[in-house]
């Protein structure tokens, strides 16, 4: 048990670097059930330059691949704000998290973080506008929708969707975006607040994803977890073929 | 030990390669070639995997998350590098000596474990259920080691030496990565080289590392620099690898110059050859 311990503490200090997010080490070791010896052993351990290094290190990885994973919250919002949020806030709680070696779940709890925590989202706001929230949702969305398209796993109808429920038309908004010159004017183009329902579908093999608005009676059928195709109306059933689903 | 035939000399396919098709159009060609599993889990470089199969590519499997050191083995991911390598013509697999991770807490790189009894008990039952369900050579690999526990009952030749003998399994040794523990720990490889039984060593990784405030980093960025070429020459004086692979991973060069990598370990087997000390197994 001991050497699950030692092995696990030992992660943990590499993970988050104590001393730069102001850990008490004796902390973190003595929260371990460790021999003596073992408890030696990771503070000459933890005590050594490089190992502080390896931690910032590994760090900076993930932030270099999380940021470059943000491709909408990077264009629209300063690096520094997303960066002091990611390091001070989201890293020392995602140890538990994978980094986005194989898919993308670093970027989508980081995403999932801004969406959760009060500060985080009061920071997007003040620092943006209301409609941040909807786009760090939007990313999210669309992340977890190409991972859903490469994922392999057996879709619930014909294709994998992925649900979102906005207050702004950031699809439409970003397309505006696009089409101006200056794309840092989206706070300009984000329509007017409104409650939209909406289905995202596409992103296998360069396919596009495209996002559609459908009914709230729709949005909710395909939310909840045994969706049945015999419950949809007729024109949900048509739609939902319109939209190459079943 | 199921003993790795010889292959020859081949190159890593990391994934910048793979993205800038790079080596497209040279795999057909290619006497043995590497890859990463993990680098194909999201099923966005099948193509590549289809012209390695298309080819039938003698392929060396090379995990990178597999953490034989945790204690926590996770079997979802030996499924999913099986499923990877069941699709090309793998003729070995190999992983690090290390961990990456451990009771759910993820370093997502390759970190030195302790160089005691528990820990090679643990490497040992690991690397036992990878050999089970694998039924390829499988080898072993030397990492950087950014630290070194101390107090440890082992030193880190004892450790591998163990490690090979209980699970019978093969060393793919990283001569870089033994270059750079040599210069950061102060070291000489030659004497670590010694201490290793050199009938274990089936495999060989070269790179190029960096600089950075007087710390060598195995950074697989650059040419195999000179003394690790010198130290290569030195291994195949004592051992007889079946396979030998260039590592480039990042800022990756155009074809010509990997391929003079490859042309250069050639022409170091063919000298050590000639001079009677090594002979490369067919």
């Amino acid at each position: 048990m001991s050497h699950v311990n030692f092995l696990t503490a030992l992660a943990e200090i590499i993970r988050t670097p104590y001393k730069q997010h102001d850990i008490d080490l004796d902390a973190i070791i003595d929260s371990y059930e460790l021999s003596p010896k073992e408890k030696r052993q990771l503070k000459v351990v933890a005590d050594e330059e490089q190992v502080e290094f390896y931690g910032l290190e590994q760090a900076r990885e993930r932030w270099d691949t999380l940021y470059h994973n943000l491709f909408y919250l990077r264009i629209f919002l300063y690096q520094d704000v997303l960066e002091d949020l990611w390091f001070q806030r989201f890293e020392p709680r995602a140890q538990q998290v994978a980094a986005d070696d194989m898919d993308k779940p670093y970027t989508l709890a980081y995403l999932s973080f801004l969406l959760e925590d009060d500060l985080a989202k009061e920071t997007l706001i003040e620092q943006a506008g209301p409609w941040a929230i909807d786009l760090a949702k939007y990313e999210r969305a669309e992340l977890l929708q190409i991972e859903l398209a490469h994922s392999g796993k057996k879709p619930v109808f014909k294709h994998h969707y992925t649900l979102l429920q906005l207050d702004y038309d950031i699809p439409e908004a970003l397309e505006a975006a696009r089409n101006e010159e200056d794309q840092d004017r989206i706070s300009q183009v984000v329509p007017k607040e409104k409650e939209l329902h909406m289905l995202m579908r596409g992103g296998l093999e360069e396919e596009p994803i495209e996002t559609q608005l459908i009914s709230r009676e729709l949005w909710h059928k395909l939310a909840s977890e045994h969706t049945k195709l015999d419950e949809m109306t007729t024109q949900e059933d048509e739609q939902l073929r319109e939209l190459d689903l079943i | 030990m199921k003993k790795l035939k010889f292959q020859g000399t081949g190159i890593e396919s990391a994934s910048e390669l793979i993205d800038d098709g790079i080596l497209d159009d040279h795999v057909s060609q290619m006497e043995v070639v590497e890859i990463i599993p993990e680098c194909f889990f999201d099923g966005r470089r099948q193509s590549y995997l289809d012209l390695l199969a298309k080819h039938q590519v003698p392929v060396i499997g090379h995990g990178v998350e597999v953490s034989v050191g945790s204690t926590d083995f996770n079997q979802s991911h030996l499924d999913k590098t099986k499923k990877v390598l069941s699709q090309v013509n793998t003729v070995a697999f190999s992983d690090h000596l290390c961990f990456t991770r451990n009771g759910g807490i993820n370093i997502g790189q390759l970190t030195t474990l302790p160089f005691n009894q528990e820990a090679l008990d643990t490497v040992c039952e690991n690397i036992d259920r990878i050999q089970q369900q694998l039924p390829l050579p499988f080898l072993i690999e030397n990492i950087t080691n950014r630290f070194i526990v101390p107090e440890c009952e082992f030193e880190e030749t004892e450790f591998i030496n163990k490690v090979l003998d209980n699970t019978d399994c093969g060393l793919l040794l990283d001569v870089t990565n033994l270059y750079t523990n040599s210069v950061n720990h102060r070291f000489d490889p030659l004497q670590w080289l010694a201490e290793i039984a050199p009938q274990r060593i089936q495999g060989i990784h070269l790179a190029g590392g960096e600089w950075e405030d007087g710390y060598l980093y195995d950074a697989h960025n650059s040419k195999v620099p000179e003394d690790v070429w010198q130290l290569y020459a030195k291994v195949l004086e004592v051992s007889q690898p079946a396979v030998t692979i260039i590592e480039w991973d990042l800022d990756c060069p155009p074809w010509k110059v990997l391929a003079a990598e490859i042309q250069k370990a050639k022409t170091i087997q063919q000298e050590t050859k000639n001079q009677g000390v090594a002979h490369v197994s067919r």
